[in-house]
C-alpha cells in the first residue's frame, strides 16, 4: 500500500491551438487541430522526440498562418545537428511578409538573419516602438541532444524557456499586427544540409501559460515509461523468459502489460499499457532520458507462448525503478508438463476472501507467478506438479500463510485467520528531520534563499526523500530530492518572487510508501513598507484606486470637504491654544497645513488642474501678501 | 545635587531609555510586515475595515518612535524647566 501523492492543485495546461506532431510522413495535413497544411517538400522525415519528426535539411516551408498569439506561446522540441557554439544551424521561425529575409519575428541560432549570436538561441522581434533581441544564457546546444523550447508571450514580456527553465526574458511584446493573415509564417530553415535542426511536437498556445504549466508541458512530454525506442531509451525494466523445466530462453508474447507509476518530479500517477501478440526475446521498458526514480505501484504482465499456458506476474509490492535497470526473469511451463491449480482462500468462518495476494515462488528460480484472489476467493495458476513451489498468501488484517508443496492436486484451500489488530507500519519511527529556513524566519520577496530538507532515519531504509515548494497560488516553484538509505539533505536555491507565502511539501519514501508533511513561511514584501512612507503610500493607494475608504476617494466632494474641515479645525485649535490673533500668524498656519496636505500627503483637491499644486501656490501668494501688509502697517 | 548634575542625570536616563526602546523596533517591524502581508495591504480591493487596519499598522512604527522621542525629550525637559 502507499499514500498516493496529493495533487498540488496545479492548473491544467490549456489545449494548444496548433499541434503539429509530424508523425505521419504520408499525410501533408500534419496538424491535429485542423490547421492548414505545411509544404514539407524540402524536408526529411526522421525519428523525432516522440515518434516522427522533421529535419530542416536546409529547406524552408511557408504557411500563411492566421492566428494572433496575444498571450500564450510556442512550444517545440529541437535537436541540433552540431554543437551550436562552433557552427551555425540557422533559423527555426520567421514571421514576416516576404521570403526568408529579415523577419519581424524570428528565432534561431547563429545566422538567422537578424537573430542569433555565439551559439545562443536568440529571439528577434519587432514590438510597437522598436526592435528587440533576447538570447539565452546557454550558448552551446549539444549535437544530438533534444531540448524543449517554449516562447512565452504576453502583453508586456516575452521569454525563452529551455527544458522548463527560463533562460532569457525581455520587456515588450511582439507587435500583434505582425501576426495577421497577410504575414507568412515560415517554419524552420537550416543553414545547410549538415547544419540544421530536427524539430518535433510544434504547438501554439493562445491563452495564458504559467511557468509551472511550461514545466508541466516539458515534463509531460518527457517523463513517461514506455517500450524503449530511439527517443526514450534509458532502460529501467527488462523482462525475459525461460522454460521453467529446461531453463532455456524463450520468446514470448504479452497479452497484457500495464504499469502504474509516479516519479519524484511530477505530482500524479501515470500509467502505460501495451499488448504484443508476437513472440519476442525480451520486453524493455524505458523512462526517456531524464534521470529520475520511478515508483511503480502496480505492474501486471500476462505472457504466454504457443505450447505454453499463460501466466501472470502481478506482485503486491511496489517496485522502485531507476536507470540502473531492473531485470525480471519470467518462466513458462509447457502445456504437456503443467496443470491448472486453484487456490481457494477462506477465513476462519469458512467465508471466501477476495483480494488475498498469492505469490508462487521457487527457491531456485525466484518469482513464478502472482495474483490476487477474485470475488470467489480463488486464484488459478499453471504449475508443474513435479516442481516444488513456495506458496504464500497474505492480506492486511490477516495472518500470512506460507507453505512449500509440489501441486499434485488441482485445488487447494488456504485458511487465513484474522489478526487482533491490523498491522500498520509506522513510517515516522526512527525519523528525525529538519527544514531550513527555520520556521518563523523572515523571508523577503524577490530574494533567493537556500531551502533544505534534512532527514535522518535510524530504523527504516529510505528509498528517497525531498520536497516541493509552492507559492501562494499553489504553483510549484521549485523542488529538490535526495537519495541515501539513512537520509541526507535535499537542497535547492529558490527565489521567493512576489508570493505572499511559500509552502514546502516534504516527503520520504519507504518501500514505495509515501509519507509527507508541509511547512509554510510568510513572505514580507521587501523593506520600506512600514513607517510613514508605507502609511502615505497605502493611504494614497486606497484613496486613488479601487473603491476608496468607506466611500471616500481622492477628488470627490465629500473628501475635499473633509480636508478643508480638518485644515480649518486645526488652525482654529492652534490659534486658540497659542493665542494667535494677527492675520499673519493665522495665514502662516493655514499655509503650512495646505502645503502639508498638498505637497506632503498629496490629498489636497486641486480645482485648477492645469496648474500643479495650485492650492499651495495660491496660499503662498496670500501669505506673502498678508505678511507684507502686516510689515507695512 | 545641583541643577546641572540633575540635568545630566536626566539626559543619561533619556539616552538609556531611548536606546533600550529603539532596539524594540527591530521586533516590531517584522510583526507589522507580517501583518501587512497577511492583510494583503497592497491590494486596493480589500475591505474598508482592512484598509483602516493597514493604515493603523503602517503608523505603528512611526507612532512608537514618536512615543520614544517624546518620553526621552520629556525626561530632559522636565529637569530643564523645573
Amino acid at each position: 500500500m502507499f499514500i498516493s501523492m496529493a495533487s498540488a492543485g496545479r492548473l491544467v495546461v490549456p489545449t494548444s491551438i496548433v499541434n503539429y506532431t509530424f508523425d505521419n510522413s504520408s499525410n501533408l495535413d500534419q496538424d491535429d487541430t485542423g490547421n492548414a497544411d505545411i509544404n514539407y517538400s524540402e524536408w526529411g522525415y526522421v525519428n523525432g522526440k516522440s515518434n516522427g519528426g522533421i529535419n530542416t535539411n536546409n529547406g524552408m516551408a511557408n504557411n500563411s498562418y492566421n492566428t494572433q498569439i496575444t498571450e500564450g506561446g510556442i512550444s517545440f522540441w529541437f535537436k541540433p545537428s552540431v554543437n551550436t557554439a562552433s557552427d551555425d544551424i540557422g533559423c527555426a521561425f520567421h514571421y514576416d511578409d516576404s521570403g526568408n529575409t529579415k523577419g519581424d519575428f524570428s528565432l534561431g541560432i547563429q545566422g538567422c538573419n537578424s537573430a542569433g549570436s555565439g551559439g545562443a538561441l536568440t529571439l528577434y522581434f519587432n514590438n510597437v516602438t522598436n526592435t528587440q533581441a533576447i538570447s539565452t544564457s546557454t550558448t552551446n546546444f549539444l549535437a544530438g541532444t533534444w531540448y524543449h523550447t517554449f516562447i512565452k508571450i504576453n502583453s508586456t514580456h516575452i521569454g525563452i524557456y529551455i527544458d522548463g527553465t527560463r533562460l532569457a526574458i525581455g520587456s515588450g511584446s511582439p507587435n500583434q499586427a505582425l501576426f495577421g493573415s497577410s504575414r507568412l509564417f515560415h517554419i524552420f530553415s537550416g543553414a545547410s544540409a549538415t547544419l540544421n535542426w530536427t524539430i518535433d511536437e510544434l504547438k501554439f498556445y493562445n491563452s495564458e501559460i504559467t511557468e509551472q504549466q511550461i514545466r508541466d508541458i516539458y515534463g509531460k512530454e518527457l517523463s513517461e515509461v514506455k517500450l524503449c525506442d530511439t527517443s526514450i531509451n534509458v532502460l529501467y525494466l527488462n523482462f525475459t523468459f525461460k522454460d521453467e523445466s529446461t531453463l532455456s530462453r524463450l520468446n514470448a508474447s504479452v497479452n497484457l502489460f500495464n504499469i502504474t507509476y509516479f516519479g519524484t518530479d511530477f505530482g500524479s500517477n501515470k500509467s502505460y499499457s501495451f499488448t504484443n501478440l508476437t513472440d519476442n526475446f525480451e520486453y524493455s521498458l524505458c523512462y526517456s532520458d531524464y534521470a529520475d526514480t520511478v515508483y511503480a505501484t502496480e505492474v501486471i504482465m500476462q505472457y504466454s507462448k504457443t505450447g505454453y499456458s499463460q501466466r501472470t506476474y502481478n506482485p503486491s509490492d511496489s517496485m522502485t525503478l531507476a536507470n540502473t535497470s531492473t531485470s525480471k526473469q519470467l518462466y513458462l511451463v509447457p502445456n504437456s508438463l503443467g496443470q491448472y491449480v486453484t487456490f481457494q482462500v477462506i477465513n476462519s468462518a469458512e467465508q471466501s476472501l477476495e483480494g488475498v495476494q498469492i505469490n508462487i515462488t521457487s527457491a531456485s528460480l525466484g518469482d513464478i507467478e502472482s495474483r490476487a484472489t477474485d470475488s470467489s476467493g480463488g486464484a488459478t495458476f499453471f504449475l508443474n506438479p513435479l516442481s516444488t513451489y513456495i506458496i504464500s498468501a497474505s492480506k492486511a488484517g490477516y495472518a500470512s500463510y506460507t507453505t512449500t508443496l509440489s501441486p499434485a492436486s488441482t485445488s487447494y484451500t488456504i485458511s487465513l485467520s484474522a489478526t487482533d489488530t491490523a498491522s500498520q507500519s509506522d513510517y515516522m519511527k526512527g525519523m528525525t528531520y529538519l527544514v531550513s529556513p527555520s520556521l518563523g524566519s523572515s523571508l523577503v520577496n524577490d530574494t533567493t534563499y537556500t531551502f533544505n530538507f534534512t532527514i535522518a532515519s535510524t530504523y527504516w531504509d529510505l528509498d528517497g526523500f525531498g520536497y516541493r515548494l509552492y507559492n501562494s497560488s499553489g504553483s510549484q516553484i521549485g523542488s529538490a530530492s535526495g537519495v541515501g538509505s539513512t537520509g541526507g539533505t535535499a537542497t535547492s536555491n529558490i527565489n521567493t518572487l512576489n508570493s505572499s507565502h511559500l509552502t514546502m511539501n516534504y516527503y520520504w519514501i519507504i518501500s514505495g510508501n509515501y509519507t509527507n508533511g508541509s511547512v509554510s513561511w510568510p513572505i514580507y514584501m521587501g523593506t520600506g513598507s512600514s513607517g510613514i512612507s508605507g502609511l502615505l503610500s497605502n493611504l494614497n493607494n486606497y484613496l486613488t484606486n479601487g473603491n476608496g475608504i468607506f466611500g471616500l476617494r481622492s477628488g470627490t466632494f465629500g473628501f475635499s470637504l473633509i480636508i478643508f474641515t480638518i485644515i480649518f479645525f486645526i488652525t482654529g485649535v492652534i490659534n486658540y491654544k497659542f493665542g494667535f490673533t494677527s492675520p499673519g500668524a493665522i495665514i502662516a498656519v493655514l499655509f503650512g497645513l495646505v502645503a502639508l496636505f498638498d505637497l506632503g500627503l498629496g490629498l489636497m483637491p486641486n480645482p485648477i488642474g492645469a496648474v500643479e499644486h495650485f492650492p499651495t501656490i495660491f496660499m503662498s501668494i496670500m501669505a506673502l501678501g498678508i505678511l507684507l501688509w502686516e510689515a507695512g502697517r | 545635587m545641583d541643577k546641572r548634575g540633575s540635568v545630566m542625570l536626566s539626559v543619561l536616563f533619556a539616552v538609556i531609555f531611548f536606546i533600550a526602546f529603539i532596539i524594540l523596533i527591530n521586533f516590531i517591524k517584522p510583526l507589522t510586515s507580517e501583518t501587512e502581508s497577511s492583510l494583503n495591504c497592497s491590494d486596493v480591493n480589500i475591505s474598508d475595515g482592512n484598509k483602516m487596519t493597514c493604515l493603523i499598522i503602517n503608523s505603528a512604527v512611526p507612532y512608537f518612535i514618536a512615543l520614544i522621542i517624546s518620553v526621552a525629550g520629556g525626561i530632559i525637559l522636565d529637569r530643564l524647566l523645573t
